[in-house]
């Protein structure tokens, strides 16, 4: 299987355009509701890993 | 989303893990020093449906002794430096043009990477911005178009076209195209 990076760039900003739409016809908590779901799990799962912030920051090319 | 005046957005969205954190932070931070949030989260404080790990700040430059103080009251907040042991080696890696990034005490995610004001462009970020007021307190974030400028014509990564792409439909009613043209200038050269 190939991977069609340009295709897969042209459906995300569909998404964005989409959703940017969504935001801007739906009330602050109708939208931010949905955001919440999103952020909140990203950093619960972000807490889970067991890197050392060290390992962060060479990730980073800061050490 | 509502513009009270040219300057101050009211924005009545929910908190978020990110915006807690980030606000327990400025309530330090605003007591030391002006500042401005720039970059990523910005697109997502306006509804973008991405996270992100870190916050871009900018501070005012300040001496080492005002930046104890605050350096000492994030410490006794539960913030710690990841990037430096010390407050000498935080305010070194700050002198240097380089940022420091502050997280909660066992957590690296979400960080501030706090930073000096680096160009006059960074300089202008703090000294005219966007008061955004919420339920949960209220930010300083930098000019929409300078926002958009910079992730379109600067960063120019997929995420930043994306970011960019997000505040242009977001504001498309408010955006000042004569500034953003100047932006857009001035982050080329």
């Amino acid at each position: 299987m190939i991977f069609d990076r340009k295709a897969n760039a042209r459906e995300r900003m569909k998404f964005v355009r989409l959703w940017a739409e969504y935001v801007r016809t739906h009330s602050d908590k109708d939208w931010s509701s949905q955001q919440k779901v999103l952020i909140d799990s990203m950093i619960q799962s972000a807490r889970s890993w067991k890197w050392k912030p060290e390992d962060y920051l060479r990730m980073k090319g800061e050490l | 989303m509502q513009f009270i005046g040219k300057d101050t957005i009211k924005l009545d969205k929910v908190r978020t893990e990110l915006d807690r954190f980030l606000m327990d932070f400025i309530r330090i931070l605003e007591k030391h020093t002006k500042y401005v949030i720039i970059s990523g989260y910005i697109s997502i404080l306006f509804g973008r449906a991405r996270g992100t790990e870190d916050i871009d700040v900018i501070i005012e430059r300040m001496d080492k002794e005002k930046f104890g103080r605050l350096y000492d009251e994030l410490k006794k907040n539960g913030f710690y430096c990841l990037i430096a042991d010390s407050l000498g080696d935080a305010y070194g890696q700050l002198t240097e043009k380089l940022a420091v990034r502050f997280a909660k005490k066992g957590s690296f995610i979400p960080n501030i990477e706090m930073k000096f004001p680096k160009n006059p462009l960074d300089i202008r970020a703090l000294e005219e911005n966007l008061t955004v007021i919420m339920p949960f307190g209220r930010l300083i974030i930098s000019e929409i178009e300078q926002q958009i400028a910079f992730k379109r014509y600067a960063l120019k990564s997929e995420k930043d076209i994306e970011d960019a792409e997000h505040l242009e439909m977001i504001f498309k009613d408010h955006i000042d195209k004569e500034k953003l043209s100047r932006y857009r200038k001035a982050v080329r050269t």
